[in-house]
């Protein structure tokens, strides 16, 4: 399935890159694309950017779902076919 | 005594009197410093029925037990005293240089009561203090004021009012540091109803600290906690304007007068403005973010101008669906020039356009279209506000005043208690329906900043977790009642909402620095005193739970973007609020027991024996 991860204001910066596409298998959850990002652009993430343990962005990134601006925390959680993907650095305020 | 001085400076201004107040260390450990230790001041000169605008009403300027220390993002001080624009508590910080050098003269703080008969600014410096005449600085900008007080009185720092504060606009502003800002509330108009241009602070005077060499370790922890943040990261490189594309996507940033969400937010981005101008960073004293943002090279006329923060590009831009940062930037600067709060007159502006759409108010009415998008409209109105000309004097009554003199529904006005509701939109995020709604100031996005907890910061040491940010299960109000008394705290502590030390490295660095034992429960134990002698407050200047609301015009849900179709269940978040907090659900006054808990005795007799 067709999903597209867009790196949005200084996740951009960070990541290298303004979007991307991923093939996933049909049934991939969220951890599976975020596997896939790390394959992808791990070399260019600064450090702090992101979790080994979890193998997850840190939790000071923000993925939300386009449209309806659901935002994604379980790694289990089932994406679905043509979905677009929005991270962003938690930083709201002033 | 540690961490502070133990004193304030207590002006006259109507007798040209200054003597000191000596604070007990009792009294600091209980109110902390900052808003909190004002609010305990403050408490002591109200009577109910005081004009915010009168010489008897306080004005009370505080720094806190970390300000002029080594710990990281604490040069802030608090300004408090009534507010003219709501008739309630009011209060405001900022940071810069002022905070420290006002600490340095040798003062925990000021309060200043009365009204001189001629203008006059406050010098103090190294533990002395005198009142020098200011009838040449009247009318002066607030850069200009700053200016010329630093050549005639040398090496100070300058909190002062503009002509908006001499003209006793309702949300006229006190500015520092260039243009730093205590926006809110219009405490600008209280010191100029005193007479008072200026605060000019200097020295390099110390308290002792309780444990020098730790609390010096425990800053070079917090500056390796900020160097990893990555939040702090993001607000160093594009400051407080980082958000917009978010809140977009989360239908946070409200757009054309809080009727829609969506909008191109690329054009008024962080990213926007770096690309489109040559950026500068500002930072307050010690702070290793420098999240402010100066513009360089603005124009032939404005070689450097402060940036726009985020609540000012919002306000003046979808707010009013204007998305040309060149006009945001010149209202910005106008607003700081003249000392006034850019929330409270964008949100003006923006109802303004609003009612000029409805066919209220005409051409005739405004001398000009008031056509949504319009940058040089939104500059011009800003102008207009300040200048009290035409409409701006409407406009400068803020949304609820304005709605009342139009005969409109008052539903339609974007404030909470009469202040300006500022750029998160309470359907984005319910816990911050609540905390616009029970906020001791009315609407305001710093206590607490709810939108950080449902996007995933949390605080672990008081059990304050993300949850669903579209719904109030799940203890959504308890939970928000926490942060709320938690995010006051920083304003006692005077410590700036950014800084990503967790609640108990806060505790220790306030131990080290006072010596009492402190533990993040009784942070949120004196917390919560501090919201409750503000509520006391505003309970005997007439406040009940029917001021505990939000207007219609945010509380019904939009039709698109990140919050379509939802709305806060507030009824059921103020019961659960109320409940927690030990508060009376028919008459909104903190219960008797919960007073007496907390150490506010003569508020438990003022509320209930009187
Ligand atoms: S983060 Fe910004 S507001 Fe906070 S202390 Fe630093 S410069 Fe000042």
């Amino acid at each position: 399935m067709k999903v597209k991860a867009v790196f949005k204001g200084i996740m951009k910066d960070w990541v290298g890159a303004a979007e991307s596409d991923f093939d996933l298998k049909p049934g991939a959850s969220y951890g599976d694309l975020l596997r896939e990002i790390h394959l992808k652009f791990g070399r260019n993430l600064p450090s702090g950017l992101w979790n080994r343990k979890r193998k997850a962005f840190d939790e000071s990134v923000v993925a939300l779902v386009e449209g309806s601006g659901e935002k994604l925390d379980e790694l289990a959680t089932p994406l679905r076919e043509g979905m677009r993907v929005d991270f962003f650095l938690l930083a709201l305020g002033g | 005594m540690n961490g502070y001085h133990g004193k304030f400076l207590m002006v006259d201004l109507t007798a040209g009197r200054l003597g000191d107040l000596e604070l007990s260390e009792g009294t600091l450990q209980k109110f902390i410093g900052g808003a909190g230790l004002a609010a305990h001041l403050l408490y002591d000169r109200l009577k109910p029925g005081l004009d915010p605008l009168s010489p008897e009403s306080p004005l009370i300027f505080a720094t806190g037990p970390f300000t002029g220390s080594a710990v990281p993002m604490v040069s802030r001080y608090a300004l408090a005293g009534l507010s003219p624009l709501t008739g309630f508590w009011g209060e405001a910080t900022s940071g810069g240089q002022f905070p420290f050098r006002l600490k340095g003269s040798g003062y925990d703080g000021i309060m200043v009561a009365g009204k001189a008969d001629r203008p006059v600014y406050l010098l103090m410096n190294n533990g002395k203090a005198e009142l020098k005449e200011a009838s040449k600085f009247w009318g002066m900008d607030t850069y200009a004021t700053q200016r010329a007080i630093k050549d005639e009185a040398g090496n100070v720092s300058v909190a002062c009012i503009g002509p908006a504060g001499e003209r006793l606009l309702k949300y006229a502003c006190v500015i520092n540091d260039h243009g730093r800002a205590a926006g809110r509330c219009g405490l600008g108009a209280v010191m100029g109803s005193k007479n008072l241009k200026a605060i000019a602070a200097g020295g390099g005077r110390r308290p002792s600290w309780a444990d020098e060499l730790g609390l010096k370790q425990l800053a070079k922890e917090a500056r390796a906690v900020i160097k990893g943040d990555l939040t702090s990261k993001g607000f160093s490189e594009y400051g407080t304007l980082i958000s917009m594309d978010m809140g977009m996507v989360l239908g946070d940033v409200p757009v054309k007068y809080f009727t829609k969400s969506v909008f191109p937010a690329e054009r008024v981005s962080g990213q926007a403005l770096r690309q489109q101008y040559v950026i500068g960073n500002y930072a307050c004293l010690g702070c290793p973010v420098a999240c402010g943002r100066e513009v360089q090279d603005f124009s032939p006329e404005l070689k450097t101008v402060d940036g726009p923060e985020y609540e000012t590009a919002g306000a003046f831009g979808p707010l009013c669906l204007n998305f040309d940062f060149n006009s945001i930037i010149r209202a910005n600067h106008l607003c700081n020039a003249y000392g006034l709060d850019t929330i409270s007159a964008g949100v003006s502006i923006a109802y303004a356009m609003y009612l000029y759409e409805l066919g209220v108010l005409k051409k005739s009415d405004a001398g000009m279209e008031l056509k949504w998008g319009d940058g040089e409209a939104v500059v011009k109105l800003t102008k207009m506000i300040i200048d009290q000309e035409g409409i701006g004097k409407l406009l400068s009554q803020g949304t609820l005043r304005m709605a009342k003199q139009l005969g409109r529904d008052p539903e339609e006005a974007a404030q909470v208690k009469g202040m300006e509701i500022p750029m998160h939109d309470p359907r984005a995020f319910h816990g911050m329906a609540i905390s616009y709604a029970t906020g001791p100031r009315g609407a305001c996005h710093l206590k607490g900043d709810y939108f950080n907890v449902d996007l995933g910061k949390r605080v672990p040491e008081l059990g304050i977790k993300s949850r669903d940010r579209l719904s109030a299960d799940n203890d959504k109000a308890a939970m928000a009642a926490k942060y709320q008394s938690l995010k006051d705290l920083y304003d006692s502590l005077l410590l700036c909402k950014f800084s990503p030390m967790s609640a108990t490295m806060i505790a220790k660095a306030l131990t080290l620095t006072t010596g009492w034992t402190c533990s993040p429960n009784d942070l949120l134990a004196a917390g919560d005193r501090s919201i409750n002698i503000k509520r006391a407050i505003n309970n005997r200047l007439g406040l009940t739970r029917k001021d505990d609301k939000l207007p219609g015009i945010v509380a019904r849900a939009l039709g698109e973007g990140g919050t379509a179709g939802v709305a806060p269940d507030l009824d059921r978040m103020l019961k659960e609020y109320y409940a927690h907090r030990q508060w009376d659900e028919e008459t909104g006054k903190p219960r008797k027991e919960k007073l007496l808990e907390l150490g506010l005795q003569q508020a438990a007799k003022d509320l209930y024996e009187k």
